[in-house]
């Protein structure tokens, strides 16, 4: 098996080459993400003692170096059914976890989540769909076909257009990213050894969070009549600009719920936090114009290092239990090759709250 | 209550079902002072720790609470022995209780802030404050306590066990903040070391009732190795030695009653911790003794979880209600509680694993796996089966065992 170590840049240069985070719940897997290669479906690996690099594992060697689920290994196999070689976006691995959580795999919490989810889905992609065209014919304008108002729709309906918009995938994603952002920051002010640490995770948490209501102010037209115009010249190019929201927040959403589940807040997750935080490619300044932070991962790895090291040594500041996503998890795979029952059951609730 | 009724309420009670025990026992927690109370649950202790009915949490419960692992029955108590006779709490509770001031007022606040009904985190960190609000005062309370004028008669002990036994309560509830976080964090993590290093440390400054605490140091599987390596300058030798060896005693105690009473959940707990004590013992820097002692304990122990495991294995039945079609799927609660019924198996097997041979194990999760994971069980799906079987040998086995195919 091939795992090649690659420490040259800090930064991927475009999202694609970043990957796509994975809800996998073998606790050795979390936050790894996906990418297409070119032999195939490749994972990519943070390094988990916050230093530089990664690691790259072609998907068919996963098993031999940890233990994934029943549920990891319907989820590669479904995100590899396509070959693995096209560029793999969060809107697939979303439809593919979700399907393998119908099928029960994550259990049976999860599979009524994303039962729930997928009606939720349907529903709002019919009322998108009215929308466009009742918005169309009160502009006196002809109203699109059913099928190009359903096409339409569904390029669209995740950003939020019409009734309930505020319900749809990406303003939510965006509520509990600002959510995660208030609690980062409200710690930091009550807890000051881990205020540094808090509100650089805070401004991460912001500066991704202003990226993506950018792009998505960017693809959401308000008024149907020009929505439907660009989708009629190009409707490549309003696909593309709809799905940049989703690209600028993957990954955020693994962080939040180990934050929301840690309530009020702790050290450890804290670190989670740190450990978990994803930092936007070179590609995302061109799509948003928004600049980053140059030396943020830098930044990100002394601080996630030093935490480490802290808690290494430190007995006394021992205040609350950690959630294990990362560096816990990565260690919570025990000699029997079983990963530990408790940390997936605790990854499958968190499947179960975002389905 | 005389003397000549209690045996008799005892008897009821024993017979008693379990509902009804459970109401007897809450009613016995809400009395502001227990007394002969306590001699009526006495009995139903077994039992309890099987059913883990949801008592509410008392000061005085709270209070002892970090001494749980080294309580014994009273008659079983012996000058010298690291550990505190269950006759003595009410005793010490009473001169505790009657000094813990605006502390014990602030703490009965918080627990009395817990609502009602299952909500184990809220109900843990309630605790944590409480007990962070009352341990250090109960601490200064103990140190220099004289002895109660009722402690013979209450206990059966004579005045001069009162000293020994107080200090090993002292020396405990002062590390209890310590201690609970210690319990908070996850197990094998280096912090936990650091942790037992820190408490160690300070409780040498005040050696009184160290043997005490190491014996609850070492009751939790994460600390023990910690604890069996001591400190850099060394603990007392004399006073491990005498915490070890009692802590294999009360592990094999815990593996001849506690192990087969207890819930699975429960059971797989000590296990792991009795796992992790005799793994830290039997080292080659450990006095012969002691090493052999520790030796017989894996061997019991070993033993005892083979045999838990083949009793709990008949838990893993799928059962479907009475007059159910034969088409019937289980619902929901049901599924979960087998499934928490496997990750229990799948700890206990764990700990077995590292304290006898881990082929022997495998076996045994397996067999239980294939008896799931085959076709006939009633009211289960074969994606229920699988993730029964996954849970107990992990996924790539489970594939293997579970009749089927996968989707593509």
């Amino acid at each position: 098996m091939d795992i090649r170590a690659d420490g040259s840049d800090p930064q991927p240069a475009t999202f694609a080459e970043r990957g796509v985070a994975v809800p996998f719940t073998a606790p050795g897997l979390a936050g790894t993400r996906v990418r297409s290669g070119k032999d195939g479906l490749e994972l990519v690996f943070a390094n988990p003692s916050g230093a530089r690099g990664t690691y790259v594992v072609p998907w068919a060697g996963v098993p031999d170096i940890c233990h994934p689920t029943l549920h990891d290994l319907r989820l590669l196999a479904a995100l590899q059914a396509g070959g693995g070689r096209e560029v793999v976006t969060p809107a697939q691995v979303q439809a593919a976890a979700r399907r393998v959580a119908l099928q029960g795999a994550a259990g049976r919490a999860a599979r009524a989540a994303a039962e729930a989810a997928e009606a939720a889905d349907g529903t709002r992609l019919a009322t998108t769909a009215a929308h466009l065209q009742t918005g169309l014919a009160d502009a006196g304008l002809p109203p699109p076909d059913a099928l190009e108002a359903t096409l339409l729709a569904r390029a669209v309906a995740e950003l939020g257009i019409g009734p309930a918009a505020e319900d749809a995938p990406v303003p939510r994603a965006l509520a509990a990213l600002d959510g995660l952002r208030t609690g980062l920051l409200t710690w930091a002010a009550s807890h000051p050894d881990d205020a540094a640490a808090a509100q650089l995770a805070a401004g991460l948490a912001m500066g991704a969070a202003s990226a993506a209501r950018t792009a998505m102010a960017a693809a959401r037209h308000r008024n149907p009549a020009l929505l439907l115009q660009a989708w009629r010249s190009g409707p490549g190019r309003v696909a593309a600009l709809a799905a940049r929201p989703a690209w600028l927040l993957d990954g955020w959403r693994l962080p939040g719920l180990l934050w929301a589940a840690a309530s009020p807040g702790s050290s450890h997750a804290l670190t989670d936090v740190i450990q978990l935080a994803p930092l936007p490619p070179r590609e995302a300044q061109a799509w948003t114009g928004l600049q980053a932070d140059p030396s943020a991962a830098g930044l990100l790895r002394r601080v996630l290092a030093a935490r480490l090291d802290t808690q290494r040594i430190e007995g006394l500041r021992m205040s609350a239990p950690r959630a294990g996503a990362g560096r816990a998890g990565a260690q919570a795979t025990k000699a029997d090759g079983v990963p530990a029952p408790e940390l997936v059951a605790r990854n499958e609730r968190l499947r179960a709250m975002a389905a | 209550m005389n003397a000549a009724t209690l045996p008799e309420v005892q008897r009821k009670l024993v017979q008693a079902r379990d509902e009804q025990m459970a109401r007897v026992v809450a009613l016995v927690d809400a009395l502001p002072q227990r007394g002969d109370a306590d001699l009526l649950i006495a009995p139903l202790r077994p039992r309890l720790a099987r059913l883990a009915p949801g008592r509410p949490m008392t000061v005085q419960r709270l209070l002892f609470r970090p001494l749980d692992p080294v309580i014994v029955p009273g008659a079983q108590w012996r000058p010298g022995m690291a550990a505190v006779p269950r006759t003595a709490l009410g005793c010490l509770a009473a001169s505790v209780l009657a000094r813990l001031g605006p502390a014990g007022v602030a703490a009965r606040a918080v627990l009395a802030a817990v609502p009602p009904g299952p909500a184990p985190d809220v109900a843990r960190d309630a605790a944590a404050q409480a007990g962070a609000l009352l341990w250090p005062v109960a601490t200064a309370a103990l140190d220099g306590l004289l002895t109660p004028p009722d402690w013979t008669s209450a206990t059966g002990l004579p005045l001069p066990c009162f000293g020994p036994v107080r200090d090993g309560v002292a020396a405990v509830l002062r590390q209890a903040a310590r201690l609970a976080a210690l319990h908070a964090l996850p197990a094998g993590d280096a912090v936990v070391a650091a942790g037992v290093a820190a408490i160690l440390a300070d409780a040498q400054a005040a050696p009184a009732g160290l043997e005490t605490l190491l014996a609850v140091l070492l009751s939790y599987g994460p600390a023990a190795a910690a604890v069996a390596k001591g400190l850099p300058g060394g603990l007392p030798a004399a006073a491990l030695d005498a915490a070890v060896a009692q802590s294999l005693d009360r592990a094999g105690d815990v593996l001849m009653r506690t192990l087969p009473a207890v819930g699975l959940g429960a059971a797989a707990g000590h296990a792991a911790d009795v796992a992790a004590l005799v793994d830290a013992v039997d080292q080659p820097a450990t006095r012969a003794a002691l090493r052999e002692q520790a030796g017989r304990t894996r061997q019991a122990a070993d033993q005892a979880c083979q045999a838990r495991i083949t009793q709990a294995a008949a838990d893993l039945v799928p059962r479907l209600p009475e007059g159910s079609p034969p088409d019937a799927v289980l619902d929901d609660l049901a599924v979960d509680r087998l499934e928490g019924t496997a990750r229990d198996l799948r700890r206990l097997g764990r700990a077995g694993r590292q304290l006898g041979h881990p082929a022997t194990y495998d076996a045994l999760l397996t067999q239980v796996a294939a008896q799931v994971g085959a076709d006939d069980s009633p009211g289960l799906t074969r994606m229920d089966r699988l993730r029964l079987a996954e849970l107990l040998v992990g996924a790539q086995a489970a594939l293997r065992l579970v009749p089927g195919d996968e989707p593509a």
